[in-house]
């Protein structure tokens, strides 16, 4: 049972229940609406796959077994090829060093498929994977302008399925070149703050017990820290030795 | 069931940074994170700045918020919690003011009053500590469980009802001081021993 006395609980709820106004509300969501505009939408981490979540361990251990020579082959491997498992298990080990690594193989794929001299009914799986791998990339990334390409790209190869693709049976246009270039190219850009990723494991913040996503930011706490049944993260600075009187 | 279910539906918005969940968001909790920060801070306008700021920041975090609603929620506290010990702090680094400078103890009363604080209650609440405080605002003014009271302030679930029970007691012990006029009442609000 509490020792506050209902009286006093009340007295607390009575002083300090606050009713901001609406001038207040609507010049705090205004601002809101100003930050989310500045920063931008932003699409969420998709779920992570299968792949993600087991595959880290199985490549790790299929690139001590297997020669290196096969590694590099598979690099190469499109869906439906004999060493495309290979390269979907090694991907992950690679993106530890090459964080856009996985999103470069799925664009070289979508490229490859709508290269291809006569139609794939993997185009649109292809589309897919190479979205989903694009999305975890910053925002700002090469890549996100090369997949737009792909996709008005895709969209035009859709909308001629019935007829002959003439444009695979072109000679690859300069722009082609300049696509699979872009894709190769190392780039160096700055992960987006906004998109950095949470560990899934909890958040071991000092003023977290669980773990939702990213913290506030940390502070120190400046209060009572001397009773010894609280069990509580110590924080960088001493606490003021209070005592309860 | 879950506690929040209208949270809960605006957790994927949040995520999006979608406008509408974010002023849907702010809609069902300001006024509490409001009166969370203004029973810390005992001043209006810098509570409602606080409500603000835990908003800006969550504009900020928004795509790594995971959870339900009740997360969001706690994570909203956690926040405005943070930026009051900012405030705290930051008054108590104001240059010491000479005892000649003290205001007359009418005077503090009277600003008191004019606030329309509870002179006892405020007093009383000034001898405790910061996190005695959080607690029992997070109890019994925006009426949180002991549960999400001890996720706001990250600690377990046992301590944060055993120093939620010391708070009131110490509550309870000091309104008793004040109100037979052992303490006075109109003692300024003095946060600064809680300071480092």
């Amino acid at each position: 049972m509490s020792p506050l006395t209902k009286d006093t609980s009340q007295r607390m709820r009575e002083a300090f229940t606050v009713e901001m106004s609406p001038a207040t509300k609507q010049a705090h969501t205004s601002s809101i609406g100003e930050a989310l505009s500045t920063v931008g939408s932003v699409q969420a981490r998709p779920p992570m796959s299968w792949w993600r979540m087991r595959v880290p361990a199985l490549g790790a251990a299929l690139l001590v077994v297997l020669p290196v020579g096969t590694a590099i082959a598979a690099e190469s491997a499109l869906p439906g090829d004999l060493l495309y498992p290979v390269k979907r298990v090694v991907e992950p080990v690679r993106s530890i060093i090459d964080s856009d690594v996985v999103a470069r193989h799925r664009v070289d794929e979508l490229v490859r498929f709508l290269d291809a001299p006569v139609a794939t009914d993997r185009l649109p799986d292809a589309l897919r994977d190479a979205r989903e791998a694009v999305s975890d990339l910053p925002i700002g990334h090469d890549l996100h302008v090369v997949f737009d390409q792909l996709t008005d790209r895709a969209t035009d190869t859709r909308t001629s399925d019935a007829a002959p693709h003439r444009e695979a049976d072109e000679a690859p246009s300069s722009t082609e070149t300049d696509t699979e270039r872009s894709i190769e190219t190392e780039t160096d850009t700055e992960t987006d703050r906004s998109l950095t990723d949470v560990p899934d494991e909890p958040d071991k913040h000092p003023h977290d017990s669980d773990s939702r996503g990213d913290s506030p930011h940390e502070h120190q706490d400046i209060s009572d820290t001397s009773t010894t049944t609280e069990s509580e993260t110590k924080r960088d600075e001493p606490p003021p030795d209070h005592s309860d009187r | 069931m879950s506690e929040y279910p209208d949270l809960d539906d605006l957790v994927v918005g949040i995520r999006h940074r979608s406008d509408e969940a974010f002023g849907d968001l702010y809609r069902l909790t300001a006024d509490a994170l409001a009166s969370f920060a203004f029973s810390m801070l005992s001043d209006r306008q810098a509570a409602e700045d606080a409500v603000q700021q835990a908003f800006l920041e969550l504009v900020k975090a928004a795509p790594t918020i995971k959870g339900d609603g009740r997360s969001i929620r706690a994570w909203l506290f956690r926040s405005v919690r943070f930026t009051c010990l900012d405030e705290i702090r930051r008054r108590g680094r104001r240059p010491e003011i000479p005892t000649e400078s003290i205001p007359e103890t009418a005077d503090v009363h009277a600003e008191i009053q004019e606030s329309g604080l509870d002179p006892s209650l405020e007093s009383a609440l000034s001898e405790l500590t910061e996190r005695q405080r959080s607690l029992l605002a997070l109890r019994h003014v925006v009426g949180l469980s002991g549960a999400e009271a001890a996720e706001v302030m990250a600690m377990s679930r046992p301590a944060a009802y055993a120093a939620t029970a010391r708070a009131e007691k110490r509550l309870r012990t000091l309104l008793e001081g004040v109100e037979s006029g052992s303490l006075s009442a109109s003692q300024p609000m003095n946060h600064t021993e809680n300071q480092p």
